[in-house]
């Protein structure tokens, strides 16, 4: 086991005015367990505004979990020293939904790739392994040598979204968590990087944890599939199972707009707030149940 | 003929790159007849947003027009003053920006800045102003507008923000939006729903859009027209059946093959 989510929550008050406590929250993660194997490939999908983001950021620590706890390669990250963390800051690494807010405006992408690498001395002793490698990566996500020198404004959405990923392998991180990582790329492109990730999954059994709202993609690249909605995960299978077999009402939903293309109008609101259980209907399927 | 709300004419531009005159444009010409949508697709990098913000003249500074012309309602926006253009954008011409965490204001409130768009451009008065912010953001699906309203921009998902940015571009019912990527960031129920919205608007409004993506299913259900651009030339334009049936250049029947992967 490589992550494991354990009743982990994260709620965010809602302003209820001037000097009020607030008494409504968004619940953006509410009590999700999930485990993920090393070497698998899980997706995560759902509604937007579902939580997935804030999921993807307490998983990097970016900010605290209200309860639960999430273990690393059997140790409970909450609890880690400062060594432990940068230790684990090297080894687990996020493709935000939005790249220009991560790349720093004051740097060239060069200055960017090389920062990333001051965590790692052991790999990049000169700094000729730096280029080298640096070169390498850029051209694995369909870039060029000579934009090195370039700063973040001065490129194209998907090229930034590309020079995102390409930082986040410059570690060999155990864990890649890939926010849309690939939503703003034309399909050629697109292509390359899934062909890219699985390639890096083969020679060096990377996990990833891939979220998107591109069902097609997400079926080519994961194994399992997590759905989520309003806060929690309703449905775990294996990728071809739930394409074939959905058994929430939310997945049949989402699948069935995903074939017809439609705005599907809910006769009946689906509802996920009463106390709910995981339960593993067909083996190795799970769906949430009242 | 319909009569054309937006021509672009032989436009061209360049960047100054390690003291090389590199063109990002090069000599592209399109066209946006009223009351059509026409789709501007292509690679990464091959210079989508960069047509769509030098039509409202905001391109970063390093960029420059060298050539051509820009014809909205049979004026040449090339030649208005930087004031006048603050009186169009917004008002004539709606944007959503293809990266809405950026476009926003970070120390404001999304709702705040939607009525900062209503009170330059519309006459409503407060209480018009906070019904029509509500009224905008059901219509792009969210379901709790008020907590929105009062949020910032970095407190919403990914999704929701890009909603917000669509909300904001139609706030003041303008002729022509100009959405980069509106729905790279959305399920396909909501992006179903912002087709939904995109149609309504054009009978409602009288309203043109010029859809930038790279999502060819959703040119084929909402776009009149395609143009397909390559490291910034056009290199095939035309009815969309057309263009995604037959496509005649390399580029496009090569994009039209990965889909099917
Ligand atoms: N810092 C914050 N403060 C307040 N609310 C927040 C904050 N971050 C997220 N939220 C809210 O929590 C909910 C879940 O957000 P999250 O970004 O996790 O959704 P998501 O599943 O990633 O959606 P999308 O697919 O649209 O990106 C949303 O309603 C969002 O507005
Ligand atoms: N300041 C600059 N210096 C050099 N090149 C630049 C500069 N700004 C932009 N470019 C280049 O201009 C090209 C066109 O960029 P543009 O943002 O228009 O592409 P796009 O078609 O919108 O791509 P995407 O689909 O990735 O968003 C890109 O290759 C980008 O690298
Ligand atoms: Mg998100
Ligand atoms: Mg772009």
């Amino acid at each position: 086991m490589l992550l494991q989510l354990k009743n982990i929550k994260k709620y965010f008050p809602i302003a209820g005015g001037f000097l009020k406590a607030p008494t409504r929250f968004v619940k953006a993660v509410n009590d999700i367990n999930l485990d993920i194997l090393a070497g698998e490939n899980i997706s995560l999908v759902g509604e937007s505004g579902c939580g997935k983001t804030t999921l993807a950021r307490l998983v990097m620590l970016l900010m605290p979990l209200d309860s639960g706890s999430i273990i690393f390669d059997g140790q409970d990250i909450t609890k880690f020293s400062p060594r432990e963390l940068r230790n684990y800051r090297k080894n687990v690494q996020l493709v935000f939904q939005d790249p220009y807010s991560s790349l720093d405006p004051r740097f060239t992408i060069r200055r960017v790739m090389k920062e990333a690498m001051t965590l790692d001395v052991k790999n990049y002793k000169s700094e000729s392994d730096k280029e080298a490698r640096i070169e390498e990566l850029l051209r694995a996500v369909g870039l060029k040598a000579e934009m090195l020198n370039r700063y973040p404004h001065e490129f194209s959405g998907g090229e930034r979204q590309r020079i995102a990923i390409a930082r986040s392998l410059v570690l060999n991180p155990k864990l890649l968590i890939l926010d849309e990582a690939v939503s703003s790329l034309d399909v050629i492109i697109q292509e390359q990087i899934i062909q890219l990730l699985k390639k890096l999954q083969q020679d060096f059994g990377l996990t990833y944890l891939f979220i998107s709202h591109n069902l097609k993609v997400v079926r080519k690249i994961s194994h399992k599939i997590a759905v989520m909605y309003r806060g929690k995960i309703v449905e775990l299978a294996k990728t071809d199972e739930l394409f074939k077999n959905p058994l929430h009402p939310y997945t049949k939903e989402l699948l069935s707009a995903a074939i017809n293309y439609k705005s599907i109008l809910r006769d009946k609101d689906i509802d996920v707030s009463k106390r709910t259980e995981l339960i593993e209907k067909i083996p190795g399927h799970f769906v949430l149940i009242n | 003929m319909a009569e054309n709300l937006l021509s672009i004419k032989n436009l061209t531009v360049t960047v100054n790159d390690i003291n090389i005159e590199k063109k990002l444009i090069n000599d592209i010409s399109l066209e946006i007849p009223a009351l059509s949508i026409v789709a501007l697709v292509g690679g990464s990098g091959s210079g989508k947003t960069t047509t769509g913000l030098s039509i409202l003249r905001l391109l970063p500074p390093a960029l420059k027009i060298s050539q051509g012309e820009i014809i909205f309602s049979g004026i040449n926006i090339l030649e208005k003053t930087e004031d006048q253009m603050r009186g169009l954008r917004g008002k004539e011409i709606g944007m959503v920006f293809q990266e809405p965490l950026v476009a926003f204001n970070p120390v404001f409130s999304v709702g705040y800045q939607i009525n900062e768009v209503l009170e330059c451009h519309t006459t409503l008065n407060r209480q018009l102003r906070q019904a029509r912010i509500l009224d905008l953001l059901q219509r792009v699906g969210i379901d709790d507008p008020k907590r929105v309203a009062q949020n910032y921009p970095h407190q919403l998902s990914g999704g929701l923000r890009q909603r917000v940015m669509i909300a904001q571009a139609i706030a003041a019912s303008p002729k022509l939006i100009i959405a980069d990527e509106p729905t790279s960031n959305l399920d396909v129920t909501l992006q179903a729903k912002i087709m939904d919205l995109f149609r309504t608007l054009r009978k409602e409004l009288n309203l043109s859009i010029l859809l930038i993506t790279h999502d060819l299913g959703l040119v084929s259900h909402l776009a009149d027209q395609v143009v397909v651009m390559q490291q910034g030339k056009v290199v095939e334009a035309g009815a969309t059946d057309q263009v995604l049936t037959h496509p005649k250049h390399v580029y496009t029947q090569q994009l039209i093959e990965t889909v099917k992967i």
